[in-house]
């Protein structure tokens, strides 16, 4: 098996530029890693909760908190359904935010599927706790400035997006 | 302007909690059981209409700073989303009507709907 690699970028917007913006002086930084439990669905969603709760307190504008939010939650409550464990890391600084979720797992074998909208391999229990509609991926896509989606069949899945605090 | 106070009295719903917010004045009021569907919505303030009386829901609402949530078809929410409710700071209300019957009679108050912006697929 092999990692796969999917990128999906604002225009204007690519791997320099997320390089660059992630860069700044330490007392610029502010980083937070929350662990993420495969299975604890009653604590799905606490990281993206708190990381909410830090970009609100930066005074970062309403709008771009929710994105960050709903992101961030996406991406960890994926982990939460589908993988065995993973973390959820956020990278602050004046320029962006810089969001890693990765996880043990059993990986995505089709990316591009993974991303239609309505496509889902959520079991009938995930269903019962509201999940399943196959809108997260393509809404993490939806909300983000830049999103990579890296994963090897049977390792497992990283994905990187970013949210840009200044125009480029 | 609608608030959720009418939509209380409209619907004829118990309040669980945040009776000091029944004032609030909801931007925008969407209805869905899925918790990826709600987060579709784009825009602030919203008030959520669901049938759905799981804790998923209260993580979505913190993520969404819904400004109320009403639970239909008689779903009494355990005490665990009345408390985190609670400390969010955001009122929860329950109704016996149906997710039709409530959201029609929401609408009449005149209350707008929320912008929803199904995300595209990828290219
Ligand atoms: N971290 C992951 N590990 C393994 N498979 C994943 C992971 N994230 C997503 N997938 C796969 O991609 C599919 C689509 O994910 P997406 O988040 O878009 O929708 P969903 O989780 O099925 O439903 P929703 O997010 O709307 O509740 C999933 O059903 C699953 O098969
Ligand atoms: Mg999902």
């Amino acid at each position: 098996m092999a990692w796969r690699e999917r990128i999906w970028a604002r225009e204007g917007v690519d791997d320099d530029t997320i390089e660059e913006c992630t860069q700044g002086q330490p007392d610029q930084v502010i980083e937070i890693e929350k662990p993420i439990v495969g299975g604890d669905f009653a604590r799905a969603g606490a990281g993206a909760s708190e990381i909410k709760r830090l970009v609100k307190k930066l005074a970062v504008p309403p709008a771009v908190v929710r994105r960050v939010a709903v992101a961030c939650f996406e991406g960890e409550v994926n982990v939460t359904v589908y993988a065995t464990r993973g973390t959820i890391k956020a990278r602050i600084t004046p320029a962006c935010i810089f969001v890693v979720v990765a996880d043990e797992g059993p990986g995505i074998p089709d990316i591009e599927q993974a991303m239609q909208p309505g496509w889902t391999t959520a079991t009938p229990e995930v269903r019962e706790m509201g999940f399943g509609a196959g809108l997260g991926l393509p809404n993490i896509r939806e909300n983000t400035d830049y999103l990579k989606v890296r994963s090897e069949v049977g390792t497992g899945t990283i994905l990187e997006f970013a949210f840009l605090l200044r125009d480029i | 302007m609608v608030t959720i106070r009418d939509i209380v009295e409209a619907v004829d719903a118990e309040v669980m909690c945040g009776e000091d917010l029944l004032d609030r004045e909801p931007q925008c009021v969407i209805a869905s059981d899925l918790v990826s569907d709600i987060l579709c919505c784009r825009e602030e303030g919203p008030f959520l209409i669901t049938g759905l009386a799981k804790i998923q829901i209260l993580r979505a609402a913190d993520m969404l700073d819904l400004v109320g949530i009403c639970f239909v078809r008689g779903k009494t929410p355990e005490e665990e989303i009345v408390d985190s409710a609670r400390q969010l700071g955001l009122p929860v209300i329950c109704t016996s009507k149906t997710m039709y019957e409530t959201c029609g009679l929401v609408f009449k108050l005149g209350a707008p709907s929320g912008v929803y912006i199904p995300p595209s697929g990828a290219e």
